[in-house]
């Protein structure tokens, strides 16, 4: 990667933005004239209230504001990136230069990210500046510093993740238009953040905003990752051809859900008929080695859950958890086809449900399940062994029967999860990030169906009729 | 110079480039002839190494478009379909951002920019901005832009769109000294007298295949049979015309002229004019019928079964 493309186009884009007035106009009033309407209103609020006290809540508040306004706005430039040159036919001409579709997007990205990113510090510095000139030191004495740099850098932060969202958005969509409808999945998430802080400024809880921040930060990284992998030329010209088609997106999951390649293989290769016998003698071992990766993590998301579930009882106590442990070694449960039920229920609206939501948060939703599950036996394991009980003797009574199938199950069902939530930061060379999606989507329904469905079955009946007996064997009275 | 074979590109189920081959070496203008959406831009976006070919390879000036992309974006020059300009920058501005992007400095750049604005009469609006400039001025910027890097390969889709008759000429000449200066050149155009006078061989696409190819002389003769020629006499033929249709294969006739196919016109001619003077019928002219690029085209579009087309002239693959 070569810095003089990022930099010229970076340039390029920047002066046109900014030598336009019809955009300069409303990012002058949003950095230089509201914060003062902000900080006025604050002001008047505290008079208004006549609380001091007040101070340390509403001026980071106003602060926050004052930064938010401009950086959002800003926005627009940021949705416009890919899909407004597109539009106007300057596209074309860029995407025939010799850079790479890495230096492209990275010199968008740096155009859409000064403005927003500069205009927000200059409103808050106009804030900060008009806030220390109109306020006496006794009330400026009353704001804490450190949560002012800290509403600095969540706005910094929240710039980015807006401008990171906006600029995906605008290199996957076909009109300005349509891109302006979907920036509604930017603003609004980002809108109940910036609630969120509000809350959390005036409930005081500085560590919980380092918590916000280093979580957006997180997901800014992550939508950086996604926006430079998912983009190519290829698919931006390839869009003229493709408008949304559910046919043919019904096509390309029916494709992948007929017979097992690795990720990358176009769904117009996929010749095969679905084939149960295939599927259990071939296709299973071949998908597991594929999905090593997620496995790797998913296994890691279980050690995870153990050991902190041990070390949580060391500092944690949960209550509930502590009366359902020494009821069950006090009465151990009875054979029951409603433990069955409720087993499978469980099982299936945790796979199903989990690995769906992964989609829309990267797979931690999956990979917080098995985590949560094991942190769980991690808990029983650390309370049986300061009870008295070998914890050995409870996993095989009340565990182990069912579990040596449900665990395993919830373990490939995290690695699907996963694998489904990281579908959309990262495609393989061959596949768009729409077919990659799909690709994980069906291998997800065919495990589901046929992997683990059955498994939750047995073990739910296992659950049912065999651990009841298992552990009135070993601690009935 | 640029090397094609056997090239095919899907969008999804469609078809758009069906096996296209081509081969145009230095000095030549291949002119790509077809209707709306018959895969000349997607075949020129594969050789721009902007598209990637499903299937088939090519290679720009010894660069395979695949695996070095950037290599044949530098070595090649791209006038898109649409000028599209940046509308807030002046010419020399706009010139200077993509000249300094193909990796020219800054000095080579400007003197570069100062000789086209010159050439293509643009230097006196040069510091003007392009949203201010004429549709023809707009192209003749594109098309600066497409050969500021000074490229081995020209890929030019509709160059002379919107422009008036002298700028149209300006760049038809520009074009040919392209040619001369051994360029290969590939010409996307609907203007089928541009393609006549510029192209050393014209190819036409239809359904994403080459349908035909050849000279425009081989095109003619493939799909329009043997030249025609007619004879124009100062008295009527009369009777004349039974011997006539004897030694001729006439076309069409009538009592003062009369027209017929040869392929051997430096035989046949003098043959009959010997014969129209021995029967005392004096002869006012002879000449060929002129048969338009336009009447090969409207030929082999109009065909129902592209397939059919194949045996035309080596289909789907052109050798310019």
């Amino acid at each position: 990667m070569t810095f003089y493309p990022i930099q010229a186009v970076a340039r390029r884009e920047m002066r046109d933005n900014l030598t336009d007035w019809r955009m300069m106009f409303p990012i002058l009033i949003l950095t230089f004239v509201v914060p003062i309407l902000i900080l006025t209103a604050a002001l008047y609020a505290i008079d208004f209230i006549g609380d001091m006290g007040t101070v340390a809540r509403m001026i980071p508040f106003g602060l926050l504001l004052a930064g938010f306004l401009p950086a959002s706005f800003s926005l627009i430039t940021a949705l416009e990136s890919f899909v407004g040159e597109k539009e106007r036919n300057t596209l074309e001409s860029l995407l025939a230069m010799p850079m790479s579709d890495s230096e492209l997007y990275l010199g968008k990205l740096i155009a859409a990210l000064l403005p927003p990113v500069g205009s927000a510090l200059l409103a808050m510095l106009t804030f900060t500046l008009c806030f220390s000139i109109s306020s006496s030191n006794e009330i400026q004495a009353l704001v804490n510093p450190n949560i002012m740099w800290l509403m600095v850098v969540l706005i910094m932060v929240k710039g980015v993740v807006m401008v990171a969202g906006a600029v995906i958005i605008s290199s996957h969509t076909t009109t300005i238009r349509a891109a302006n409808l979907l920036a509604s999945f930017v603003l609004v998430p980002i809108s109940v953040v910036v609630q969120l802080e509000a809350l959390v400024i005036i409930a005081q809880q500085q560590q919980l905003l380092w918590n916000i921040f280093w979580a957006l930060l997180a997901i800014a990284l992550m939508l950086i990752r996604t926006g430079m992998n998912s983009f190519n030329r290829e698919e931006i010209l390839s869009r003229e051809h493709a408008g949304f088609n559910f046919k043919r997106i019904i096509w390309t999951f029916k494709q992948f859900f007929s017979e097992f390649h690795p990720a990358g293989i176009a769904p117009e290769r996929y010749g095969g008929k679905f084939s149960l016998r295939r599927f259990y003698r071939h296709e299973i071992s071949a998908l597991l080695h594929e999905y090593r990766s997620p496995m790797i993590l998913s296994f890691t998301a279980v050690m995870t859950g153990l050991v902190f579930g041990i070390f949580a009882f060391g500092v944690y106590r949960a209550p509930w958890l502590d009366a359902v442990i020494q009821r069950y070694i006090q009465r151990p449960p009875q054979v029951s086809g409603f433990v069955t039920v409720a087993s499978i229920v469980r099982n299936v609206f945790d796979a199903g449900f989990s690995n769906l939501i992964s989609l829309f948060c990267f797979g931690i939703m999956a990979f917080l399940v098995p985590a949560t599950e094991f942190a769980k036996l991690g808990y029983v394991a650390a309370w049986n062994t300061m009870h008295g009980v070998n914890p050995w003797t409870f996993a095989l009574a009340y565990i182990l029967p069912h579990g040596i199938i449900e665990l395993p199950a919830l373990i490939l069902s995290a690695a699907l999860g996963i694998r489904l939530g990281a579908s959309v930061l990262y495609s393989p060379r061959g596949f768009t990030i729409g077919q990659n999606i799909l690709w994980s989507l069906a291998n997800f329904a065919k495990v589901f169906v046929f992997v683990l469905l059955p498994l939750f079955l047995i073990s739910g009946v296992i659950e049912g009729f065999i651990t009841p007996m298992l552990a009135n064997a070993f601690f009935g009275r | 110079m640029i090397e094609a074979h056997d090239l095919h590109k899907y969008f999804g189920t469609f078809h758009a480039v069906r096996g296209i081959s081509l081969n145009v070496p230095s000095g030549q203008v291949l002119a790509l002839l077809g209707p709306n959406g018959a895969g000349k831009t997607t075949t020129v976006r594969m050789l721009s190494a902007i598209l990637q070919p499903n299937q088939g390879s090519a290679r720009i000036a010894g660069h395979d478009v695949v695996a070095e992309p950037q290599i044949v974006r530098h070595k090649i020059g791209l006038l898109t379909e649409y000028p599209g300009l940046y509308a807030r920058m002046t010419a020399v501005d706009y010139l200077l951002f993509f000249g300094r992007l193909q990796g020219m400095n800054q000095h080579d750049c400007t003197v570069r920019i100062t000789q086209l604005l010159q050439q293509f009469g643009l230097w006196q609006a040069r510091d003007r901005k392009l949203d201010g400039y004429s549709k023809g001025m707009k192209q003749k910027v594109a098309l600066i832009r497409a050969m500021i890097h000074d490229p081995d390969v020209l890929f030019l889709d509709e160059p002379t769109t919107a422009m008036d008759p002298q700028s149209a000429r300006t760049v038809r000449d520009a074009i040919a000294e392209l040619r001369n200066s051994r360029r290969a050149v590939v010409l996307c155009t609907h203007n089928l007298n541009e393609a006549e006078e510029l192209a050393d061989h014209i190819a036409v696409v239809r359904g994403g295949q080459i349908v035909a190819s050849g000279t425009e002389a081989q095109l003619t003769h493939e799909l329009l049979g043997d030249p025609i020629w007619e004879v124009t006499t100062a008295r009527s033929l009369g009777s004349q015309i039974v011997d006539l249709n004897a030694m001729l294969e006439i076309e069409e006739f009538s009592d003062t002229w009369l027209r017929y196919r040869t392929r051997r016109p430096a035989e046949t001619n003098p043959a009959l004019l010997r014969k129209l003077h021995n029967a005392g019928v004096p002869v006012i002219s002879l000449s060929e019928v002129p048969r338009s690029l336009e009447t090969v085209y409207l030929r082999i579009v109009g065909e129902d079964q592209p397939e059919r087309m194949a045996g035309v002239s080596a289909a789907n693959e052109v050798n310019a």
